[in-house]
């Protein structure tokens, strides 16, 4: 690339592995909003900084910040919960957010609404119920998608189960999430990011695992995509895709949307999965 | 000329020993009008070098402890008057007269208004504490008198002007004029009570001995005050809390002429408004009025319309009238409610004169009408800007009162005035009302804490005004407190801005209903008894030591 470095890479190298300052950017109570590094910084944490536009005018000439809310997306790999989970779920939005749950093309929920004294607590919440948002927004391998319904055949909860496990070693390493949010304190140990490196992905990363037949997660629009490769119900492994992606950056033409590879199209068994998944991250992080 | 001049000056009247008086006639002989008019001036410019020798007459010295202006205003009419009868007043602010001067004075007047909850003004707080130390003094040769100002709705009412005229008759001092109580209408008491007061001053004068008039230096730039309010233009008022917030707050932007009009942060506003049409056309529809009737106050005809619009008080309710109201038309209920001081002033406080006029229409003429309702107070607002900053401008912070009870809906006087009936472009009678016990450090690198809750941030907003036009260093602590982040956080634009340099023997400014200073006196002790090891009372002298030094600064209402 010949484009200058884009000043989000320095916020995120100089952020101390995600911590950046946000501790004091949410104990300060005269603003609604963190400061604008901060605000960079939130999405790897799984939220962004919003404001009502149509208030924006209106509140300035009352000498009155933009009205600031927070957007918070979960971790949840297949869009998989329990109903006790689900519980949780609803009364959270119901207490913290704005009263609404939405749910994501990326098999997440969403909560919005969220003002800034309630970001602890709600992470707090949802953490009880063994639910995170790291990664939820931000440079990192994002929600991983594959069929929702594990209980449809061993076949899909042996899939749903390697969802989980790429999505869990594809989290960042730092304990900037527990420190800030769960802990209160640093936590030992996770000072570096020995997949990710400082500065992160230079953008998001979208992981998918489908079945066949069906290609109801649509592989082809992901960065990785598995294919399932079964013998009956027993999983022997998959076909990587690599490269698709929606994304484009307006006026710029070489950012467009593209399907995926099948390139990457060996059959890979299922032992070595998780090597072929990491290379390609890293590769990609060190091109840039 | 001079020979009528020569004549004039009798042998018992003039200072002059020996042969001085024959020597000064000499050289005056023969002058022109204009060289006389020179050599009055040469003479009074040598007279004013040197301090004058002290008269055998004793002084009449005039103190006055203020705190919205009412006191200060009493005592300058009254060091007026005395000068017009040849006497020479000496007048000052209590805070600027050494309360050990006490054991010189022969005669003293004070003035003294009487805060809230009974308390003598800010800065007569050195003058109480010295009458009530162990060094209290003995004052038999001192004769005085005192002027309470206060408000009979209110429990303590004169608790200030009781407390002293006590102190000073403890410590042996003689009254020269019992003390008068007087209530929010003081004008017209004050007055009689000066002509009583000169003459008992008078009396005690020596007849034949002269007297030295020091010249008075008069300010050059006009004064204006309740009674000749300027005449300030409303250029902006926009409402600076959301539609959906509990209050309706409003900020105005006035006009003024930097030349006349000078505040300082921590200054009041007083003004003059005119109460709402709705309001006087109820009150002429309910007394069976037209409003044409001609009526005279103080000396001016208008009609009933207009004095109801412009001179009368409409909207806070004075016990006094309710009792007036009570008895005039034998209401047995009302009448047993004003029989107690407590229910009386609960009623007050809870209702306006369109109440009394609701629950039995009115047996009065149109003057009688007028004479019952008391004249209007003009009301103060904190000042929310510094003229450091904003030369021809004065910020106001205004929440408007409104409220529905009993099926009715109530606005307040000034406030509905201001934030709804004025319209920008229109002109309303001001005045500055200065408050010098709650000021700036004089230090810019003060550190300063500021605590305030709904539209007491206003005075903030002028502190942190001048601050950085100033450039000073100090560090600022702002505490505001009020309903809701996203609908009432006044200026908050503002402190985020001021933030960028915006905490050590700072200064503690409190703003804001008086319930709410207890609250933070209260909590400041707990933590003076929690992180300074002292014990309630140590405590509590700690908090009075900072308000000695000016450290502890309050603008309560």
């Amino acid at each position: 690339m010949d484009s200058p470095i884009n000043p989000n890479e320095l916020i995120k190298a100089n952020s101390r592995y995600l911590r950046g300052t946000l501790k004091t950017s949410v104990a300060d109570t005269a603003t609604g909003a963190l400061s604008p590094e901060d605000a960079q910084i939130s999405k790897f944490h799984g939220f962004y900084e919003q404001d009502d536009r149509d208030q924006r005018l209106e509140r300035q000439e009352r000498f009155l910040e933009p009205y600031y809310s927070f957007m918070l997306r979960a971790r949840l790999p297949g869009g998989v919960c329990t109903p006790e989970q689900w519980l949780t779920i609803d009364a959270v939005g119901r207490e913290l957010g704005n009263g609404s749950i939405r749910l994501t093309t990326r098999q997440t929920f969403q909560y919005h609404g969220i003002l800034k004294r309630n970001l602890k607590p709600l992470i707090q919440r949802i953490n009880q119920a063994m639910i995170d948002s790291i990664g939820g927004c931000g440079d990192v391998n994002r929600n991983v998608l594959c069929n929702p319904n594990p209980e449809r055949s061993a076949l899909h909860a042996e899939v749903y189960r390697w969802a989980r496990r790429i999505s869990e070693h594809l989290l960042p390493k730092t304990n900037a999430y527990h420190e800030i949010w769960l802990v209160g304190e640093p936590v030992a140990g996770g000072e570096s990011e020995p997949l990710y490196g400082e500065t992160y992905l230079p953008r998001k990363f979208k992981t998918a695992l489908a079945v066949p037949p069906h290609n109801d997660v649509d592989v082809y629009t992901n960065d990785l995509g598995f294919v399932a490769i079964a013998d009956g119900d027993r999983l022997l492994g998959f076909n990587v895709l690599a490269g698709g992606g929606m994304g484009a950056t307006h006026d710029d033409v070489t950012t467009f949307p593209r399907l995926a590879d099948e390139r990457f199209g060996d059959f890979v068994i299922r032992r070595g999965l998780v090597k072929p998944v990491i290379d390609p991250a890293e590769d990609y992080h060190e091109d840039v | 000329m001079h020979n009528n001049a020569k004549r004039a000056v009798g042998s018992t009247t003039h200072p002059l020993q020996g042969l001085q008086l024959a020597r000064l006639q000499q050289v005056v002989e023969g002058l022109q009008p204009e060289q006389l008019v020179w050599v009055s001036g040469y003479l009074a410019g040598l007279g004013a070098l040197q301090p004058v020798p002290v008269n055998e007459s004793p002084v009449l010295t005039i103190l006055y402890a203020t705190q919205g202006g009412n006191a200060r205003a009493v005592a300058e009419a009254l060091a007026e008057r005395a000068v017009a009868r040849g006497l020479a007043p000496s007048l000052l602010s209590v805070d600027r007269y050494r309360p050990r001067d006490l054991l010189k004075e022969r005669l003293l007047v004070v003035v003294i208004s009487t805060q809230g909850e009974g308390e003598p003004p800010e800065r007569a707080h050195e003058l109480f504490k010295y009458l009530k130390g162990q060094k209290r003094p003995q004052l038999d040769d001192l004769h005085y008198a005192v002027f309470g100002l206060g408000d009979s709705s209110y429990e303590f009412f004169n608790q200030a002007g009781r407390d002293l005229d006590a102190l000073l008759r403890e410590a042996g001092a003689q009254t020269l004029l019992s003390r008068v109580d007087a209530d929010v209408d003081f004008q017209s008491p004050s007055t009689v009570w000066g002509e009583q007061l000169l003459k008992e001053v008078e009396k005690r004068q020596p007849s034949e001995q002269a007297r030295i008039i020091p010249l008075q230096r008069t300010p050059a730039v006009a004064r204006y005050d309740r009674n000749h309010p300027y005449q300030a233009k409303l250029l902006e008022r926009r409402r600076i809390t959301t539609d959906d917030a509990v209050s309706e707050v409003h900020h105005l932007v006035l006009e003024i002429d930097a030349g006349t009009i000078r505040y300082r942060p921590g200054d009041a506003l007083g003004l003059r408004f005119s109460n709402a049409p709705e309001l006087i056309d109820e009150i002429l529809t309910l007394s069976g009025f037209s409003g044409s009737e001609p009526v005279t106050l103080a000396g001016d005809s208008m009609s009933l319309a207009q004095a109801l619009g412009e001179r009368l008080e409409l909207t806070q309710l004075h016990p006094a009238l309710v009792k007036a109201w009570a008895s005039a038309g034998g209401d047995v209920q009302l009448a047993a409610l004003a029989d107690d001081a407590e229910s009386l002033r609960g009623y007050a406080r809870e209702h306006q004169f369109i109440d009394l006029l609701r629950t039995r229409p009115a047996e009065l003429d149109a003057q009688q009408l007028a004479d019952l309702l008391h004249p209007q107070q003009p009301r103060l607002y904190s000042i929310a800007s510094s003229q450091t900053a904003y030369e021809d401008e004065i910020h106001l912070t205004v929440a408007t009162l409104r409220y529905r009870v009993r099926g009715y809906d109530y606005l307040g006087g000034a406030s509905g005035y201001l934030g709804r009936r004025l319209a920008e472009g229109d002109r309303l009678g001001i005045y500055v009302a200065e408050n010098p016990v709650f000021r700036l450090p004089k230090a810019s690198d003060t550190p300063i804490i500021m605590v305030g809750a709904g539209t007491g941030i206003a005075p903030y907003r002028a502190f942190l005004q001048e601050r950085e036009s100033l450039g000073g260093t100090g560090r600022s602590w702002l505490l505001f407190g009020n309903r809701h982040f996203h609908r009432d956080f006044l200026y908050q634009s503002d402190w985020l801005d001021y933030r960028n340099w915006l905490q050590e023997g700072a200064h503690l400014y409190v703003c804001g209903a008086i319930p709410m200073e207890q609250g933070v006196r209260q909590s400041l002790r707990g933590i003076v008894q929690i992180h300074g090891g002292r014990d309630e009372e140590a405590a509590e002298d700690y908090i009075e030591s900072l308000r000695e030094q000016g450290r502890y600064q309050r603008d309560v209402y």
